[in-house]
């Protein structure tokens, strides 16, 4: 071997230095030269022997990805490229979440703060933010879909049962992942889900022969740190988050990936004969290699992936934040993160302790359910129950989303329900949006027109909507509908419903009354007032709402950024 | 019998000392890990100092709510304080049938639902508890009024003290819950013990009395 000095002598140092650059990226990629590279991206045909083939036998990366794929499975159909979305997801996440670790401290005193930094202070914070959390939540969605799939194709069959099986851990490690995240930011809504998610689980059928008192009672302490959620569960979830979950991840990632290189990317179930398994015998007319095609579509997917979370973070979407977390206030109208809504709806309708207890029981029957459903036919004609018990489910799951949603939820008292669409505890409305100068000292009543006022007006309007709602007249006053009761039961406890609403105020007076307290701030009060039928003296709603409006606070600001009409 | 004999011999002589002696540490190692787990769970278990919430609590006689009216809310100690007296007509403490004639006295009741944890709220115009998680409705007392939760608040042990901080008297416990205490003449505070809840017991909605639930 001649030294460098003895090359550069013989050929020139131009020369030279290409001969080491092309040393160097063969190297690299463990087998391909420049021109090899240049080569495979022209679409030329290898050279012999085959120097594509190479990094798949020497180098770590490439040699946990198979040299070629049937044909068949590199189209859309039948994978959807949703596992490679999965690993690009998990790997999206770990980047966005590491850059965020760098600018929170998992503590209640200054998690909340850190929350308002990042978004507020720290260069691309925002974006950084809203691109974890959408891609935790499209994580989500892909892994289901992936899962959803996998059914459908009927990819689970022999020999594929324990990958099915990694993957229904890694769904439920996912969802986990997606989950323990939420109690990070310290505001109501994560405060909240996750008491109402550890509650749940505290109700969880205890083994027999246990005092579920004692167990169940450590467990959540365990699980919450303490008799409440507070610095220790945040602490708790916070390493869950970052540490535990990742890492399990990681090994059953790795397990469900090595499964999926030994057996083969299944073909579609028309593409072979029944009961056969030719995902590995690929005929070489029939072979996709993964250089430059497989790599070069999976940068594709990548790319467009990025795109969309990146415009998605940027201009679609913002991950919301709340007040301050508060143990002792729970806010009216909870809401389950989406992927969590059929829990939800589940609760509403069963006994908690045989909701939680079935939910684990579906696991294991989803992870069990290759070894039993043991058809050799992969056909969609040959395998009506499994589709139509598949489409049951996923029916029941949407109805069981429904039911979870706002659209199902629980109705408090008429009053505070008009309270809370107009001074909501969180977020903006026709009223807040009102912007502060617009707002003078005064009492005002609903729809009252306020001249050159259009904002105050229209807050006014939205009052008198929201009072027609949850208001029935027995007076004959055309402002609101008429009552509808029921005449059997006594008058003192009737109770008044109109189309709307089955809890209302009947001839109610409502006003509003903004004052300014201190300078710069303003208390809006909403106060109700409805006289009882039966006795003309007495109120049956007599109640107040009271908001305070900060002269600073950017409520219209937000009105226009969520396109809301206020 | 003497074919299953020979075959345990077999099986028996088939065992080297070598392959026991691995049985024997590959059992010692298992019991090694569940010890280990073990251990993980009671480490893990939090400690908290009894005193902040799980202490007591005394609240002056000034802070009791007058009878039959909406209750106290002690944000510290994580409960309401309720007075009670059926034998008064009044809409907040209406009385079943399947009760005690008459229900009085004062209870204090844990501030968490027993649905999923989250902090029901006294509403006004509703006179009674609603919880704005799940909807699971209480009567005055903390009794069930509409589902989902599955049972009664829970209450904690009150006592009855004077100036002196002398026990008066403490609520009676009955059928394993805390019965609402009378006050005797001379009484200045409530102390409330949030170490001592007892769980309330799964009694019947109250809307079925009325065939109003939804």
């Amino acid at each position: 071997m001649a030294t460098i000095f003895e090359q550069i002598q013989e050929m020139g140092i131009k020369q030279t230095v290409i001969t080491k650059l092309d040393e160097t990226v063969e190297r690299l990629t463990v087998g391909m030269n420049i021109n090899d590279i240049r080569s495979a991206l022209r679409g030329d045909e290898p050279r012999r022997p085959n120097p594509r083939l190479r990094p798949h036998a020497d180098s770590f990366w490439f040699h946990i990805r198979p040299s070629f794929y049937h044909t068949e499975v590199t189209h859309i159909y039948p994978t959807f490229r949703l596992g490679w979305l999965s690993t690009f997801m998990f790997v999206w996440e770990t980047i966005t979440g590491i850059i965020l670790m760098v600018f929170y401290t998992p503590s209640p005193l200054v998690a909340y703060s850190n929350m308002w930094n990042i978004l507020g202070n720290v260069p691309l914070g925002q974006l950084m933010r809203n691109m974890h959390r959408l891609g935790a939540e499209v994580m989500v969605l892909v892994v289901a879909l992936h899962m959803l799939r996998t059914y459908i194709t009927g990819s689970y069959k022999k020999p594929r049962q324990f990958t099915w099986a990694t993957g229904v851990i890694l769904l439920l490690f996912t969802a986990l992942l997606s989950f323990s995240g939420y109690l990070l930011p310290w505001d109501q809504l994560s405060y909240w889900a996750l008491t109402v998610f550890l509650s749940g689980a505290e109700a969880a059928p205890t083994p027999p022969g246990i005092d579920p008192d004692v167990f169940n009672g450590n467990v959540l302490l365990i699980a919450q740190g303490g008799p409440a959620l507070g610095a220790g569960g945040l602490l708790r979830w916070y390493l869950l988050h970052v540490l535990l979950l990742p890492l399990l991840t990681g090994i059953f990632f790795f397990v469900h990936y090595y499964k999926v290189v030994l057996y083969g990317i299944s073909l579609p179930p028309g593409r072979e004969e029944i009961g056969e398994d030719t995902a590995k015998r690929v005929p070489r007319n029939e072979r996709t290699y993964f250089t430059p095609d497989i790599a070069t579509n999976e940068l594709m997917w990548s790319a467009l992936t990025t795109l969309f979370l990146v415009a998605g973070s940027l201009w679609l979407w913002d991950a919301p934040l709340e007040t301050h977390a508060d143990p002792v206030v729970t806010p009216l109208h909870v809401v389950a993160p989406w992927y969590l809504s059929w829990s939800q709806g589940w609760l509403k309708l069963a006994d908690k302790t045989l909701v939680i207890g079935f939910i684990p029981l579906l696991l294991v029957a989803f992870i069990v359910m290759p070894y039993f459903e043991v058809s050799k036919s992969r056909r969609y004609a040959d395998r009506r129950i499994a589709l139509t018990v598949a489409s049951l489910f996923f029916t029941f799951m949407l109805v069981s989303n429904w039911m979870g949603s706002p659209e199902f939820r629980v109705n408090s008292s008429p009053d505070r329900e008009v309270s809370i669409e107009l001074l909501p505890e969180e977020g903006t409305s026709a009223m807040l949006g009102v912007p502060y100068e617009l707002m003078p000292e005064g009492t005002y009543l609903p729809a009252q027109p306020i001249d050159g006022n259009p904002h105050l007006t229209y807050a006014l309007e939205e009052f008198q909507a929201a009072m027609y709602r949850h208001s029935c007249t027995l007076t004959g006053n055309t402002t609101w509908n008429e009552c509808s009761y029921d005449e059997s039961t006594p008058i003192e406890t009737r109770k008044y419903s109109n189309h709307f609403s089955d809890d209302v105020m009947p001839d109610p007076t409502a006003k509003l009354i903004v004052e300014e307290v201190q300078p710069g701030l303003k208390k809006l009060t909403l106060q109700y007032k409805a006289f009882s039928p039966a006795n003309p003296e007495e109120f049956l709603i007599d109640a107040e709402w009271v908001k305070y409006r900060h002269e600073d606070s950017n409520y219209e600001t937000e009105c226009r950024f969520a396109n809301k009409s206020c | 019998m003497a074919s299953q004999a020979a075959d345990a011999s077999t099986v028996g002589s088939g065992m080297s000392r070598r392959e026991f002696l691995y049985y024997i540490w590959g059992a010692s190692m298992a019991l090694f890990a569940a010890q280990s787990a073990g251990l993980l769970v009671w480490f893990l278990i939090p400690r908290f100092r009894e005193g902040e919430f799980g202490g007591t609590f005394t609240v002056s006689i000034d802070d009791l709510p007058p009878v039959n009216s909406e209750p106290a809310n002690f944000p510290d100690g994580r409960f309401w304080l309720s007075n009670l007296d059926t034998t008064q007509p009044n809409e907040l403490m209406y009385q079943a049938n399947d009760e005690p004639n008459p229900i009085q006295g004062v209870v204090a009741i844990y501030k968490v639902c027993t649905h999923l944890g989250c902090i029901y709220s006294w509403t006004p115009t509703n006179n009674r508890f609603e919880c704005p998680c799940h909807g699971s409705k209480y009567r005055l007392d903390g009794r069930r009024v509409e589902s989902p939760a599955p049972r009664t608040l829970d209450r904690f042990r009150v006592a009855a003290v004077d100036d002196a901080g002398t026990v008066l008297a403490e609520a009676e416990i009955i059928d394993d819950f805390v019965a609402p205490l009378t006050l005797p003449a001379g009484t200045t505070g409530i102390r409330v013990d949030t170490g001592f809840r007892k769980k309330g017991p799964s009694q019947e909605l109250l809307c079925s009395f009325f065939g109003n639930c939804p």
